[in-house]
């Protein structure tokens, strides 16, 4: 690689995940791993055994390369699918291009740093997702070297499609960001837009394809592989290539996997020189009306109000107005509802009445009603630990927590104002899941009002786990306001955490073989209890934290 | 009134950004803290207003400690920071009700002073616009105004004066005025030394965390003997690096 080009990848990643020199700090870095790692076990031990109890099923067939091009496409498009969210962050978010622009840079090294630094992110969502599967399949066929370098090469070339996909969307759409007046709600709008698209065209496409070949019944009617076969056709070269490891004709396939990708980058280049420097300039502009607010007005607007509603007032405006917390914070939200609704609406037309319709009737199967109710409730820890709203609260603050700290307000009224911000969006969350989940999968309204009420706890748990961790470290040097959030390792704990929870949960109710009943009672006396519990250490101990917290 | 006795903070154990300061500020002055660049008149200034915790000594502003009594001491002052640059997202008169919120500034009273306030900074037509959008100039004085509203006895700024236009400046050294005269207490940090020559009443050099000087400007070039020089001149001999 470029000597130049890697410089400056290095120097607009060091922000992110730069060690601490401190002692101290390093210990905490280091035991922040640890906790990381630990909670993710459980996660990586059920992957594992799913995926080598997947692959002696399909072996028995002779068709156990359908792991391999299953996990090449599901792992597409979940790159794909996170990539908007990554690309957006980069390339738009991070202010630091105007910085660049007046230094002697060739413009395509910028693109190419950035493009860099995606491709590193997604390598880690990628070691989640295709990295087992790679060494499942490794270790149960036997492969040997060839085979685990052929991985090598395709593990670091699959995400370079995807991202270049991404990033033409949102190129595209931003290119307009300079002819808006307000800059910061365009860009915001054109985020929203990009996702929908992005997702909007793999949900076609499948749609498409999926009435097209109704007919067979093989494992194309599989949902995800379809879409990605059709979006990203390259990565079936992969498959073939690690499949055929044996032979020459693995090598060809290889090659041509990794030549095509390297033509997507370059693709990538010369659109990018076109597109991304006449929409990304001009990144922090707020329009200005200079209009006089009249008085009228003003007594309108001033009316005094209670501490801790202004706090939430001013986070949540905070988090709405600044388009890289509004993508990761708020639009998170709203993100698993859709989701949700992929594999739905993806449903080939043929297949309505025993695809959903199968579902509506599973759901609704006497003795599941249990089962739906924990379920709901550990994807509730989850999708409100994934806005991170409470995991970053702290981070947030930036360079300006000294304000934190000299107005005559109190940390714990400052610790629960954010709490509840983020219980606040969490309850939205769950409302939207909630409408998709009575509508289209027919849940009675009474079931899903007290699957509500219950969850109330999960989002409280959640909020209550990730404002503890940011407590403990919050991550307050950050340039720009993206870095606060994605590239903090506080999020991902806390998620992992949470997740952590939701499957013991899970599984404790499944085999603890309880009732309905039995259900309700005991999640609302473990998680009234740990939560009441976690109160208390936020009172006593996290304000405590707080007061000791330093720039 | 502010106390400060014994007050010392260091940041990495080696130097000490700030050494073994007392300084007693008394109701009705006007009090300039002078030093050069990295002297630790910001440490100070975050010591006593409950940013920065001080390794030793204590802070007492209106006779209440910091550190033992932070909720009642922090609402005794206003405090304007170096950098303007906070709540960017937020509209002026949004920044201005969420600190009169926080300051338990009633719904009547607020309304007059954004009033006057605006009136006076010639910011009435900023105010509906995001913080973001202002100059330098601009977030300074929305700041200043964010802490002027809720009336605190004791003003704590640090820098106040960069980016000011001559006559926001002018406005902002009145309101000074206006306010020590009324018995209260005004602590700010400045480079500026015609400022601190025209408006204050007393004066503390600082450098390297030792207090070099504190008392009367007269007093200061008694002290040095150097009547009829310059206190540009007094202020580079005597923080003179050796
Ligand atoms: N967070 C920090 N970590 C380590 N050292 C610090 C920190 N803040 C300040 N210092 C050090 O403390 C000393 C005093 O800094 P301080 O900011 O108080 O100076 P100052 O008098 O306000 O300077 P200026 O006029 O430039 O604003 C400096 O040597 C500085 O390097
Ligand atoms: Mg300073």
């Amino acid at each position: 690689m470029n000597k130049k080009l890697l410089i400056l990848t290095i120097a607009l990643m060091k922000n992110g995940f730069s060690f601490p020199k401190e002692k101290s700090k390093k210990i905490k870095k280091i035991l922040l791993f640890v906790v990381l790692a630990l909670s993710l076990l459980p996660m990586a031990y059920g992957i594992i055994t799913f995926l080598t109890s997947a692959y002696d099923e399909l072996a028995k067939v002779g068709e156990e390369g359908v792991l391999l091009s299953l996990g090449i496409a599901v792992s597409a498009f979940v790159i794909f699918f996170f990539g908007l969210f990554y690309t957006m962050n980069t390339f738009y978010f991070s202010d630091d291009v105007e910085n660049l622009l007046p230094l002697p840079i060739k413009s395509s090294h910028i693109l190419g740093a950035k493009f860099i630094i995606v491709t590193v992110f997604e390598y880690l969502t990628g070691s989640l997702i295709f990295l087992p599967i790679l060494i499942v399949y490794g270790a149960k066929s036997g492969g040997g070297v060839l085979y685990y370098v052929y991985a090598l090469l395709i593990f670091l070339t699959l995400p370079v499609i995807p991202i270049v996909l991404d990033s033409v969307i949102v190129m595209i759409i931003m290119r307009f960001t300079n002819l808006a007046k307000n800059k910061d709600a365009f860009r915001t709008i054109s985020a929203v837009i990009a996702i929908i698209f992005g997702v909007g065209v793999s949900t076609m496409s499948q749609r498409f394809v999926l009435n097209q070949g109704a007919g067979h019944t093989q494992l194309g009617n599989n949902s995800l592989v379809a879409i990605t076969s059709n979006i990203f056709p390259a990565s079936k070269l992969g498959a073939l290539g690690l499949i055929n490891h044996g032979n020459l004709s693995g090598l060809v396939y290889t090659g041509l996997f990794i030549i095509v990708s390297l033509l997507g980058f370059y693709l990538f280049l010369l659109l990018g020189n076109k597109l991304y420097f006449k929409g990304v300039t001009g990144v922090s502009v707020s329009s200005s009306s200079k209009k006089q607010i009249s008085s009228a007005e003003l007594s309108r607007k001033s009316i005094r109000s209670t501490v801790i509603k202004s706090y939430v007032l001013k986070e949540l405006r905070i988090l709405f107005r600044t388009p890289a917390f509004f993508i990761n914070c708020i639009l998170m939200n709203f993100i698993w509802p859709i989701m949700l609704l992929i594999p739905i609406l993806t449903q080939p037309k043929s297949m309505n009445g025993n695809g959903i319709g199968a579902m509506v009737g599973l759901l609704q199967t006497e003795g599941i009603t249990g089962m739906v109710f924990v379920a709901f409730f550990g994807a509730m820890l989850f999708v409100s630990s994934s806005n991170g709203i409470a995991a970053t609260s702290i981070s947030r603050e930036g360079e300006n927590i000294f304000f934190n700290k000299y107005i005559p307000v109190n940390y714990k009224t400052q610790i629960m104002a954010k709490v509840i911000t983020g219980v606040i969006m969490g309850i939205v969350g769950m409302l939207s899941i909630s409408i998709v989940a009575v509508i289209v999968l027919k849940l009675p309204l009474p079931l899903m009002a007290l699957i509500c009420v219950t969850s109330f706890l999960a989002i409280l748990f959640s909020n209550f786990v990730g404002i503890i961790i940011d407590l403990f470290n919050p991550k307050l040097h950050w340039d720009n306001e993206q870095k606060a959030i994605k590239q903090n390792l506080n999020l991902v704990l806390s998620m992992a955490i949470c997740v952590a929870f939701g499957g013991l949960t899970i599984f404790a109710v499944i085999k603890l073989n309880l009732n309905l009943i039995q259900i309700v009672v005991s999640l609302v006396a473990v998680y009234g209890l740990l939560d009441s519990l976690l109160y208390l250490f936020l009172k006593k101990i996290g304000s405590k934290i707080f007061s000791k917290i330093e720039y | 009134m502010i106390e400060l006795s014994k007050v010392t903070k260091s940041f990495n154990s080696a130097v000490k950004a700030v050494d073994n300061i007392d300084l007693k500020v008394e109701s009705g002055e006007i009090f300039g803290f002078l030093g050069p660049n990295g002297a630790g008149k910001t440490t100070t200034i975050k010591m006593m207003t409950g940013i920065l915790a001080p390794d030793n000594g204590s802070i007492l502003i209106d006779g209440l400690d910091i550190s033992k009594d932070p909720l009642k001491a922090k609402k005794q002052f206003g405090f304007v920071p170096d950098s303007p640059n906070m709540f960017l997202k937020l509209k002026g008169f949004e920044y201005l009700n969420f600190m009169s919120d926080i300051y338990d500034v009633p719904t009547k009273e607020r309304k007059e002073k954004i009033e006057m306030l605006s009136n006076r900074f010639e910011m009435t037509k900023a105010l509906g616009d995001q913080i973001q959008s202002y100059s330098h100039g601009m977030r300074q004085k929305i700041i200043i105004m964010g802490v002027l509203i809720h009336n605190p006895s004791v003003w704590i700024l640090d820098e106040p004066m960069t980016g000011l236009d001559p006559r926001a400046s002018f406005t902002l050294k009145e309101m000074m005025r206006e306010h020590a005269d009324k018995g209260n207490t005004v602590f700010f940090s400045t480079h500026v030394l015609d400022v601190a020559e025209k408006i204050c009443d007393r004066v503390a050099v600082i450098n390297k965390g030792k207090l070099l000087f504190c008392g009367k400007l007269d007093e200061m070039k008694a002290h040095f003997k150097v009547q009829g020089e310059s206190l540009e001149k007094i202020f580079l001999d005597m923080t003179e690096h050796e």
